[in-house]
């Protein structure tokens, strides 16, 4: 930990953004088209930082963006798709192409691999993978899938090899100065992802003060202890959605999936929407606040008066 | 009543699911399918999403494993090692899986498809997911996919989800603890895995299904049963509850014969 335990961790996002050094293995927040860090991604992408190598387990808008941009070097995966849309195109693309390498992974595999990191053990046990080809194909750049002889008893049992990303990227509902951040929802993998990552950048809809944390300290997903930097970004996961707070935008993210069918498409689109806007302010501004303010959900059934309908 | 190949389908589906039955399931029609038995003939069916979302009773049909629609309505919303470590616990009864190719012996590749292989695919697709996990460690699992050659292949090309791999005796040597697939439904018809070879079979065609399109469907030899029975109709309360309370805007499921 870079700073003191008492003090502010708090940075302004170009600040975090330029930690990341080119050819960094990353995972990021994110599930479905909710709680991914995408003002961060969109930032990474102005910065051009590349080489990067990602540990992605449902964070499909991250990986594709930062792949359509040709950030991405290598993936380890479990599972990159769109719900309600389709494949994720940019990086299909670059498989079938050869432009990037890919070792996969089931979901519990990669999983429990950033929790062998995050645990301080060097595997885990698991009962899945094994007679796949998901154990048979192993192109990652160290071996994830092995088999021993329980030392307890007479069975053979699977192992995933601990894997550690060096900085953890997660985008949460709210946080103190010091990093100890809730999440509204589903967490998707971030309880692992924040152990195993050597640094851990949060980036925050609101920052608020510690008396709040406190007095909902057991909705406390991440530990101060484990985060590095604290990034205000309200609307960070826009255009996907925070649970609770604001819906995913169908209509800016399907427009992505429609520039998405070509790479010059693509391109205009990361032109228009990333390298076109100097910063999250700028995107926000281009956005506009009626439509932002219109994403907003009802408190009882978290969804947004006409939104949310595919 | 008529009825379309979505909506019997979905009606075979859903009888897979008993009452009481931990069942892990993502979104599409299969997801309608589990809606249903809900309403009908397992009302005490629990719903378990790999997002960590458990026991949801959703007002209208979810788009996505993480939709909001589900997170409100559950019981308990935790994360993917919770939901996935329940799974690999024994805590999973059933599950149900799609895919893009499937062998005889309901091995399941949802990965990549032609090219050069995994490296250099033809066609990349999302990848496992938990549907390796559920195949491998659910109790017993059902695969729900189209009927066409493109499907139904002799050799999956990747082998992302396992079924019973090269036959009797290997999910066993593999370490599974899961029964494997008991069943797959297609619009054609309903087919299941016989418990001596592992081999797929035909339970019953879909009501004005023949043999012959069965037959020239599945790029691998099926054997023809002496019989053929057909699979019972959806009833006139299945068809109502899809087409009035489920699924009424027919997003998974249409409703009019294409």
């Amino acid at each position: 930990m870079s700073i003191a335990a008492s003090g502010s961790k708090v940075v302004d996002l170009r600040t975090a953004v330029d930690s990341i050094r080119p050819g960094a293995t990353l995972s990021f927040s994110g599930f479905g088209h909710f709680g991914h860090p995408l003002a961060f991604v969109r930032e990474l992408l102005r910065a051009g930082t590349g080489d990067l190598t990602l540990h992605a387990i449902a964070e499909c808008w991250p990986a594709e963006l930062l792949t359509a941009a040709g950030r991405v070097r290598h993936v380890n995966l479990s599972n990159l798709m769109f719900e309600g849309l389709g494949r994720v195109r940019a990086i299909c693309r670059a498989v079938e192409n050869g432009w990037i390498t890919t070792d996969d992974h089931s979901h519990l595999g990669l999983t429990l691999r950033l929790l062998a990191a995050g645990w301080g053990v060097p595997f885990l046990p698991i009962r899945s993978m094994a007679g796949s080809d998901l154990e048979r194909i192993q192109s990652g750049e160290a071996p994830k899938f092995a088999r021993l002889h329980s030392p307890f008893g007479d069975e053979e049992i699977g192992v995933v090899s601990a894997l550690a990303p060096d900085v953890a990227i997660i985008h949460v509902a709210e946080a103190d100065e010091q990093g100890n951040g809730i999440i509204t929802g589903q967490i998707s993998v971030v309880d692992a992802q924040i152990r195993a990552a050597r640094r851990v950048i949060v980036t925050t809809e609101r920052i608020v003060a510690a008396e709040e944390i406190v007095e909902r300290n057991q909705l406390v997903t991440v530990p101060g202890i484990l985060v590095d930097q604290v990034v205000h970004t309200p609307y960070g996961a826009y255009p996907g959605g925070m649970y609770g707070l604001y819906d995913e935008d169908l209509e800016l993210m399907g427009e992505y999936y429609e520039a998405s069918r070509t790479v010059p498409a693509t391109a205009a689109y990361l032109q228009e929407w990333v390298f076109d806007l100097p910063d999250h302010d700028a995107y926000l501004n281009r956005i506009g606040s009626r439509r932002l303010a219109e994403a907003v959900v009802d408190p009882v059934h978290k969804l947004a008066r006409g939104r949310g309908e595919w | 009543m008529r009825f379309t190949h979505d909506e019997m389908m979905t009606v075979a589906t859903s009888r897979f699911i008993r009452d009481g039955w931990n069942t892990f399931i993502g979104t599409g029609l299969p997801m309608v399918a589990a809606y249903l038995a809900k309403a009908t003939h397992a009302t005490h069916a629990t719903l378990m999403f790999e997002s960590g979302i458990l026991a949801p009773e959703p007002r209208t049909v979810a788009r996505a494993v993480g939709d909001p629609r589900l997170q409100s309505t559950a019981r308990r919303v935790s994360g993917m090692l919770d939901a996935l470590l329940l799974l690999q616990g024994g805590h999973v009864d059933f599950g149900v899986l799609g895919g893009a190719q499937v062998d005889r012996y309901g091995n399941i590749n949802s990965t990549a498809v032609g090219g050069e292989g995994y490296h250099r695919p033809a066609t990349r697709l999302g990848g496992s997911g938990g549907a390796n996990d559920i195949a491998s460690t659910a109790g017993e699992f059902l695969i729900v996919v189209r009927h066409s050659r493109r499907t139904f292949v002799e050799r999956v090309d990747h082998l992302t989800s396992p079924g019973f791999l090269d036959g009797p005796g290997a999910r066993e040597a593999a370490g599974l603890r899961g029964r494997g697939p008991t069943g797959v439904v297609t619009d054609l018809g309903v087919f299941d895995f016989d418990p001596a070879t592992k081999q797929m079979g035909v339970v019953s065609l879909h009501p004005g299904t023949t043999w012959d399109e069965v037959a020239a469907a599945t790029g691998f030899e099926l054997a023809r049963p002496a019989t053929l029975p057909t699979t019972k109709e959806p009833t006139a309360r299945e068809l109502d509850l899809l087409r009035t309370r489920i699924d009424p805007d027919g997003i998974y499921v249409k409703a009019d014969r294409a």
